[in-house]
């Protein structure tokens, strides 16, 4: 591979500079909103709880303030170029679970303080529950052409994905030390975004990667 | 702290050779830390460091 510094450039740097020019600006709404809708349809109860969590900010709750920025940074990201893809969402979900998980935790720490965990969970178990049922094609006997071409097409990554991200953080959000206490800041500036994101680029676009490479099939993504 | 900085700062150099898009997340992190942390520089430059030390490793190799 030494010597490649052109094709490696080209790879890396200049195909995207190419690429996020083909979408007029104009267009962005229409295609934020056909990738949106679908996930939303699913997952509304999660971004409820997100907005909640930003509303939260505005009332002097510095760790959701910390929250709220980077899901505006992460936004930006994902609205780099105006596709709007449904992978590139998996760059919001971080903040946005962070968000709803935390304003979760919050409330039901403050309206219920012995049982706060146990309600937590049987909310978050209703919201996994909603979208394994609202996924539930995915779990079915239906062949893997079958589920691939849905996969892609209708509801590309998100369910089996952010479900998958819930999992893993509530649990450590549950651990209130660690995001509600002193250490809030520095646990959520500098410990959770690095891992998330290596997590997220990594893990889950290498897994979807494989997943299509394995099935035989090219997918421009 | 500095050394959570290097962390994130390998971590945040590798994300964005796999998706440049996450350099909005980098962004964000020396945003953060210019506004609010009292170490600012010394962290600044911990977390720009393990982000050049990927870039320049992988640019050096190619």
């Amino acid at each position: 591979m030494a010597g490649a510094w052109k094709e490696f450039y080209d790879s890396v740097i200049g195909y995207n500079l190419n690429y996020v020019n083909s979408i007029q600006l104009a267009d962005y709404p229409k295609q934020f909103w056909q990738a949106f809708y679908p996930q939303f349809q699913t997952f509304w109860p999660v971004y409820l709880l997100a907005t909640l969590g930003i509303l939260s900010s505005f009332r002097s709750k510095s760790s959701f303030r910390i929250l709220a920025g980077w899901l505006l940074f992460s936004v930006v990201g994902i609205a780099i170029g105006g596709y709007f893809r449904g992978h590139y969402f998996i760059q919001i979900f971080p903040a946005i679970v962070l968000l709803a998980t935390s304003y979760l935790v919050l409330e039901t720490s403050q309206r219920w303080p012995r049982n706060s965990v146990a309600v937590s969970a049987v909310i978050v178990g209703l919201i996994v529950a909603w979208g394994v049922w609202r996924g539930s094609w995915y779990y079915g006997t239906a062949s893997p052409d079958e589920k691939l071409s849905r996969y892609m097409a209708r509801t590309p990554l998100l369910s089996p994905c952010l479900q998958g991200v819930i999992s893993l953080i509530t649990p450590v959000l549950w651990t209130k030390s660690l995001c509600l206490g002193p250490n809030r800041r520095s646990f959520i500036t500098q410990i959770v975004p690095a891992p998330v994101d290596i997590f997220l680029f990594i893990h889950c676009y290498g897994s979807l990667k494989i997943l299509l490479n394995a099935s035989g099939k090219f997918y421009q993504i | 702290m500095l050394s959570w900085g290097f962390i994130s700062g390998l971590l945040l150099g590798v994300s964005c050779l796999f998706k440049q898009v996450a350099i909005v997340n980098g962004a964000f992190i020396f945003l953060y830390l210019t506004v609010k942390k009292p170490r600012r520089i010394p962290l600044m430059l911990s977390v720009a460091a393990g982000m050049g030390t990927i870039l320049l490793a992988t640019g050096g190799y190619f």
